[in-house]
């Protein structure tokens, strides 16, 4: 089941970005429940403590997801009798209070997005060339936000995976923003041209490396080592609060392709998921609460940590 | 006679092989025919069905411009919801879904249609999609058999027999209706460990609705016209009430196919270029139709099939035991053999019969049977039916293996047991 709900996040994450696929999941766990035919309270928690131990397992975790299924369960009735049979307005109302916490979490996530979208805008963006990688849905909403206030900067979209870059163009291009695209493996082509280097993450792990597009440490990198300012944009919500495994790789697919020529070859392609960055290649780390710099991350990074590992230990 | 038959069971035998593809044997099968002077090129010419091409070719453009709409992917999502993700929904409604299309659609678009989106679903939510896709095949031949233009042999029989659109509906829904409950009742009794409702387990039902969100997401994402979609529908309803009304219109089946193709393309013009839409029409199928039809043309020049006739009437002088022999003929045949030649030449073979039962208000009995014997046995293999062999396809592009034997296991005592209701349908049907 872990490996299952995995595929299912990755794929999800991929083609809608992080923030939505934390919506998605609140909203499938939502109807889930409202489905679900327990007997008593004691099984409820069961099945939902089994089901948070299953997305705590995927690969990557999405820090988001599993701090939003904490806070659904901080959160539920507590004075509900634990064996007893349930009854249809005990079941309304664990629904209800779920239903509660759910919208709470997702409008807490549209104003951070909002704030961090506001922080942007101090960022000195005029007359300037900014180069973007990954297809973080929230960097793209800055930049069309951007483009509206301050019109006078260039975008140029280094292409990666086919399917993730044609998101990028679609979503500039539906909102009238007008890019250059160039290959990622031509970059040093442009390196002088290029002013800033801007990226999302999928999150930041307690060892302080972001989880990112694959190929985003090959750019980062090279703009690190030429001195460009390079900026992140992510919300706290998605920091990963927890001790990270030691793992030496991330998922990687494995498929058998052929090529037709002269002669029938076949080959294998092995594709990775994300890269992990480390947060000290970035000079600027913009969340809902301010531009940081990577020091400033480490402090709200540990503070938040401390919280919730206090939290955790209250609960269980 | 022995030259045409000759190449008759060549074509034959490399169709079932697979050597070349089947239209190329078809077209070469017909060369050689008229090489061989065995009918003459203005003969051969003449053999072709044009209403039965002309019908394939409409529908196929007909539907091709509605996918493009994206009703069936509309219509998909809007499945997938009613579903709620439970596996037993799933397996039901999408079978019979299959059903219903493949009575008004070609049974291979309604397979290409339905399959890979199953597959999406019931592997998504961790289970084995093998049962969905032999249901949906199964299903797909039966509600094929129901109509004129559900599957090609009915296009065939009807064209040639003069019935109508209605008239099949009206003879063979008993035995495609039972035929569907045949089908799925042991299928879900036999699965019934996978198919269960999944309400008890909350994991389960997280991951299912992840899925069905997932696949919401997507399709709404997908930019769609309105007004295309509702041209699309509108146009499908209406070529349908056309078929049914095509008696009473005095229009053949194949023009009002025709029109509703043309209308279609012309007020979708601005989202379907016609020569896009023309290159997906199934240019290889409509030759391998017109090829087969000379090939038996030249058969029956021969007097071969007048022989088979005559093999078949001394076997019995009982209209009704005659149709059993057709129905069961067509089904066993049409379990190894492609059933479009088979019921080609089966067609001039029941008008000799016919004339000899001149007046017997059972007449057309005979094409029901073998209507249902083509359409039905067609589920008895994996190459029985060019629907199975396309699930199959699109199995093994997922990563999933429908073996012959495997398919046979389930095919086979269901095949047999609805081919056995359609005798007692037949019997009954002589009986009143």
């Amino acid at each position: 089941m872990p490996e299952l709900i995995s595929a299912q996040f990755r794929e999800i994450e991929a083609d809608m970005g992080t923030i939505e696929l934390a919506e998605l999941v609140m909203n499938a766990l939502s109807k889930s429940v409202m489905s679900f035919k327990f007997s008593n309270f004691k099984d409820f928690k069961k099945q939902f403590k089994s089901l948070l131990a299953d997305v705590k397992k995927t690969q990557p975790r999405y820090a988001i997801i599993i701090e939003n299924f904490y806070k659904i369960w901080e959160h539920l009735p507590h004075d509900i009798h634990q064996t007893k049979k349930i009854g249809f307005l005990e079941k309304k109302r664990i629904i209800k209070n779920l239903s509660k916490t759910m919208k709470v979490l997702a409008r807490k996530a549209r104003e951070d997005e909002s704030k961090l979208i506001e922080n942007s805008f101090g960022i000195d963006v005029r007359e300037k060339t900014i180069l973007i990688y990954d297809h973080s849905h929230l960097l793209i909403k800055t930049l069309i936000k951007l483009k509206k206030a301050v019109d006078h900067f260039r975008i140029i979209v280094a292409a990666q995976d086919p399917d993730k870059t044609t998101q990028i163009i679609e979503a500039l291009g539906n909102n009238d923003v007008a890019f250059q695209v160039v290959p990622s493996y031509m970059l040093s082509h442009l390196g002088l041209e290029i002013d800033m280097v801007f990226f999302g993450a999928v999150t930041l792990k307690n060892t302080f490396n972001f989880v990112m597009d694959p190929g985003s440490l090959n750019v980062v990198s090279q703009f690190h080592l030429m001195k460009k300012p390079i900026y992140m944009f992510i919300t706290t919500d998605k920091f990963s609060l927890w001790k990270a495994e030691v793992r030496h790789s991330v998922h990687i697919k494995k498929s058998v392709h052929e090529h037709h020529c002269c002669k029938k070859i076949s080959y294998e392609k092995i594709k990775f998921s994300h890269d992990r960055v480390p947060l000290k290649y970035f000079d600027y780390v913009v969340c809902e609460d301010g531009v940081f710099t990577g020091r400033k991350v480490r402090s709200v990074y540990k503070k938040k940590y401390a919280n919730r590992q206090l939290m955790r230990k209250q609960v269980y | 006679m022995l030259t045409a038959i000759l190449i008759f069971i060549a074509a034959l035998i490399l169709i079932i092989f697979e050597v070349f593809d089947k239209s190329l044997v078809a077209l070469g099968g017909a060369l050689l025919m008229v090489l061989t002077k065995i009918i003459t090129p203005e003969e051969a010419v003449h053999a072709i069905d044009f209403e039965t091409i002309l019908l394939l070719m409409a529908m196929m453009i007909l539907v091709e411009i509605a996918k493009r709409s994206g009703v069936f992917d509309w219509l998909n999502v809007k499945l997938i919801a009613l579903t709620k993700g439970n596996p037993l929904y799933i397996f039901l409604i999408f079978a019979i879904v299959t059903a219903v299309f493949s009575a008004f659609l070609d049974n291979v678009t309604t397979i290409i249609l339905i399959v890979p989106i199953t597959i999406a679903l019931v592997r998504g939510m961790g289970k084995d999609p093998k049962i969905y896709i032999l249901a949906e095949i199964f299903l797909s031949n039966i509600g094929g058999a129901l109509t004129l233009i559900g599957d090609p042999p009915n296009i065939i029989i009807g064209s040639k027999a003069k019935l109508t659109f209605l008239d099949f509906i009206v003879n063979l829904y008993p035995p495609i209706f039972a035929g569907i409950l045949i089908i799925l009742i042991p299928m879900v009794l036999l699965n019934w460990k996978k198919l269960r409702p999944i309400n008890r387990n909350l994991k389960e039902l997280f991951v299912t609705n992840i899925l069905i969100r997932k696949i919401t997401y997507k399709f709404y994402n997908i930019k769609l016209s309105k007004g295309f979609i509702i041209k699309s529908v509108a146009t499908i309803l209406l070529t349908i009430l056309g078929f049914m009304l095509h008696s009473t219109l005095h229009l053949p089946a194949h023009i009002v196919a025709l029109c509703g193709a043309t209308i279609l393309a012309l007020i979708t013009s601005k989202h379907v270029k016609i020569h896009e839409a023309l290159l997906q029409v199934e240019w290889t199928t409509l030759i391998f139709f017109a090829g087969l039809f000379i090939m038996v043309s030249g058969l029956e020049h021969t007097g071969v099939l007048e022989h088979l006739a005559q093999m078949i009437l001394t076997s019995t002088n009982d209209l009704m035991y005659l149709a059993l022999i057709i129905l069961w003929g067509a089904g066993i045949a049409s379990m190894v053999v492609d059933n479009i030649p088979f019921v080609t030449i089966m067609i001039p073979v029941i008008f000799q019969i016919q004339d000899k039962f001149v007046g017997d208000p059972n007449l057309t009995m005979l094409w029901w049977a073998l209507s249902l014997g083509a359409c039905i046995g067609g589920n008895g293999t994996l190459i029985g039916a060019s629907a199975n062999v396309v699930a199959a396809d699109i199995a093994k592009k997922n990563n999933l293996h429908i073996s012959f034997l495997g398919y046979m296991k389930y095919s086979m005592p269901l095949t047999l047991t609805v081919l056995a209701a359609c005798s007692v349908f037949i019997v009954f049907r002589f009986s009143i």
